[in-house]
């Protein structure tokens, strides 16, 4: 049986993994959505085009939470059980 | 519960003091930190509003209602702090280790959680003040959508908001009643996860209603457009506040 | 504070304890007013509408407009029921949670929000998550949605691009191996079975990784084998935030709901509170459940 501590020292690593890693994404996300709200209200008839865009590139920008999201979980999983 | 050093320490301490302790750092945690974001949030407001007066006097009047109307949104995040610090002062929790984790993150929750909030509710409202400035004709199409992007921007402090009460009624479910020093960080861990998970996607989603309110200013027009790619965006930017909630709610109820 | 009611219950002699029938009742009231709602305005279609036909004919006329201009003239129309029909559910069921209980005399147990309970918004993810993958590999084909998991791909026709590609192609399917063994071997402290099961699992996917790549080598394009994880996680984690999102924001009104009725006994704040998030917070949240969906499957159908 491993150490209560070391159990501990990876639960909390888990949630500081996915909670500072959580403020990149979130912010820059926002921005691209800013951004395609201005795109938009400068040509509103290419707002599918944009708000697709915007999608693609939220999803990329995303993926630094999603690697926060997988490292958590295995902290969780394989060390915090 | 495991026999090692941790453990045995943890059984042979006296909690009552410290139970005290936790629950009046928690509440001063939440208030203190809770107290950041709304603050600025709507010093920007208040500051955008007074930059567009000065370049448009006739419309002070609208000005002033809208930063009224926006500073009192912007404020919700720092009145679930104050709720959650009354909270955390005065229940009276069976003192344990488990329990002191549980207030300090409900504590580190909700202050951490209602930053972003409060500034991107802030950021919106000073960009509909901006946009209104510019084309005080548009008024109640920006104030609109300012609400709206008010109210995405808020959710992450709700999320942050459940999880510190989670932590806090805990007790009443019979959850955080021991001493296992596993359980105590996982709580603690639980409301950091959510506190300073919500800081991005909060002001993130509070930018991208700034975007659309100064949008609607522009082309009142695209209002319907703009509302769409403002909802999605927003929604998008607070998956990985979403994560994080989900990380908590493991941390709380699967360890 | 209950927050989930449970009530042991017994339907046609079998005991359903532990199952939330606040949920199951209040879906099917929801279910029940759609459905006459629905009926009663398309029973007498009139070209002078009534009220209601018009309320109907409006939200109709916006989401058609929505479906068109994302998914494009003829994948719009088929999606529309769809989408429409997440719209009301989500919505009524966001909303009906507000009406204090006035059946109480009829034996009615209360008004509560299904979407208030995690297994409602699971469940309807569940089949958006179903929809937009069954569409997305009927409009594009099999082949085409397992390659968009091995995106961004490096193009073949260049020496340096393929030789970079196939570096990359052999580093990640050692990577899933260490990945996919490593997570098998933690399940399977209990029993060796389980541990040479997880083994050859993971040694089957590394293989069919690899086989993946070779295929597509021939077709001119490298896999990245190294984002495939990623990209399924990330997909994974769209299903997931997406009823999560809905279930945080309903449930967080009802919690703050209970805390300042607690707080305060009752006096004035909840008046305000109540419409905030019954009707505004509902109304939002279940246009965004319902635009994410589309969003999703535009992504995923449009490229």
């Amino acid at each position: 049986m491993e150490d209560a501590i070391v159990k501990a020292a990876a639960l909390l690593g888990a949630g500081l993994a996915m909670g500072f890693g959580a403020i990149g994404p979130g912010v820059g996300e926002g921005f691209a959505a800013g951004k395609a709200c201005e795109g938009v209200s400068r040509r509103p008839e290419e707002a599918s085009l944009l708000t697709r865009t915007m999608l693609i590139g939220q999803a990329v920008s995303e993926s630094t939470g999603i690697y926060s999201l997988v490292i958590a979980l295995l902290l969780i999983f394989l060390f915090g059980k | 519960m495991s026999g090692d050093w941790l453990s045995v320490a943890a059984q042979n301490i006296d909690w009552a003091p410290f139970m005290r302790m936790t629950q009046y750092l928690g509440a001063g945690l939440a208030m203190g930190l809770g107290a950041i974001g709304a603050g600025v949030g709507e010093g920007y407001n208040a500051a955008a509003t007074v930059d567009a007066i000065s370049r448009q006097p006739s419309a002070a009047g609208d000005l002033t209602r809208v930063m009224l109307v926006g500073q009192a949104v912007a404020e919700t995040s720092g009145i679930f702090a104050l709720v959650m610090a009354f909270v955390l002062i005065f229940l009276t929790p069976v003192p344990c280790a488990e329990a002191m984790g549980a207030f300090l993150g409900a504590g580190l929750a909700m202050g951490l959680g209602a930053v972003g909030s409060g500034v991107g509710a802030g950021v919106a409202g000073a960009r509909a003040a901006a946009g209104i400035g510019r084309n005080p004709r548009t008024r109640g199409h920006v104030t609109i959508m300012m609400l709206l992007g008010q109210g995405l921007a808020s959710s992450p402090a709700v999320f942050a908001l459940v999880i510190a009460v989670v932590l806090a009624f805990a007790q009443q479910f019979q959850k955080y009643v021991g001493n296992d020093p596993v359980a105590a960080v996982s709580a603690m861990s639980a409301g950091l996860c959510i506190g300073a998970g919500a800081i991005g996607p909060g002001f993130g989603a509070g930018v991208a209603a700034g975007g659309a309110c100064e949008g609607t200013a522009r082309r009142p027009e695209a209002n319907n457009q703009l509302m769409r790619v403002m909802l999605v965006g927003g929604a998008v930017s607070q998956s990985t506040c979403i994560y994080a909630f989900v990380i908590a709610f493991i941390l709380i109820f699967f360890i | 504070m209950d927050i989930i009611p449970n009530a042991p219950v017994q339907i046609w002699g079998l005991p359903f304890e532990g199952f939330n029938v606040a949920t199951l009742y209040n879906s099917w009231l929801v279910m029940a007013i759609l459905i006459t709602l629905a009926l009663l305005v398309a029973r007498r279609l009139e070209r002078a509408p009534g009220r209601l036909q018009v309320i109907f004919e409006m939200v109709t006329e916006f989401f058609e407009d929505l479906c068109d201009s994302t998914l494009g003239k003829e994948h719009g129309r088929k999606y529309l029921p769809f989408i429409i029909t997440l719209f009301l559910f989500v919505l009524f069921s966001n909303v009906i949670g507000t009406i204090p209980n006035v059946l109480a005399a009829l034996g009615w147990p209360g008004f509560y929000c299904p979407t208030q309970d995690l297994n409602t918004p699971l469940g309807l993810a569940l089949i958006v998550f179903f929809v937009v993958h069954i569409s997305a590999i009927r409009v594009k084909g099999f082949r085409e949605w397992l390659w968009s998991f091995f995106e961004p791909s490096f193009p073949g026709d260049r020496p340096i691009t393929k030789g970079v590609g196939v570096v990359f192609l052999v580093l990640g399917a050692w990577l899933n191996y260490l990945l996919i063994s490593g997570y098998a071997r933690s399940f399977a402290q209990a029993s060796v079975a389980r541990k040479v099961g997880g083994g050859l699992a993971a040694g089957l996917l590394a293989a069919l990784s690899v086989m993946v790549l070779l295929f597509a080598l021939q077709r001119g394009r490298v896999p990245n084998v190294v984002m495939a994880p990623l990209n399924v996680v990330g997909e994974l984690g769209k299903s997931i935030s997406h009823p999560f999102r809905l279930f945080g924001n309903i449930f967080g009104g009802f919690v703050i709901l209970t805390v300042v009725s607690h707080l305060i006994l009752y006096i004035g704040i909840p008046l305000i509170l109540i419409p905030f998030f019954g009707f505004f917070i509902g109304l939002v949240q279940a246009f965004v459940f319902a635009m994410l969906a589309l969003a999703y499957t535009a992504v995923q159908i449009r490229e």
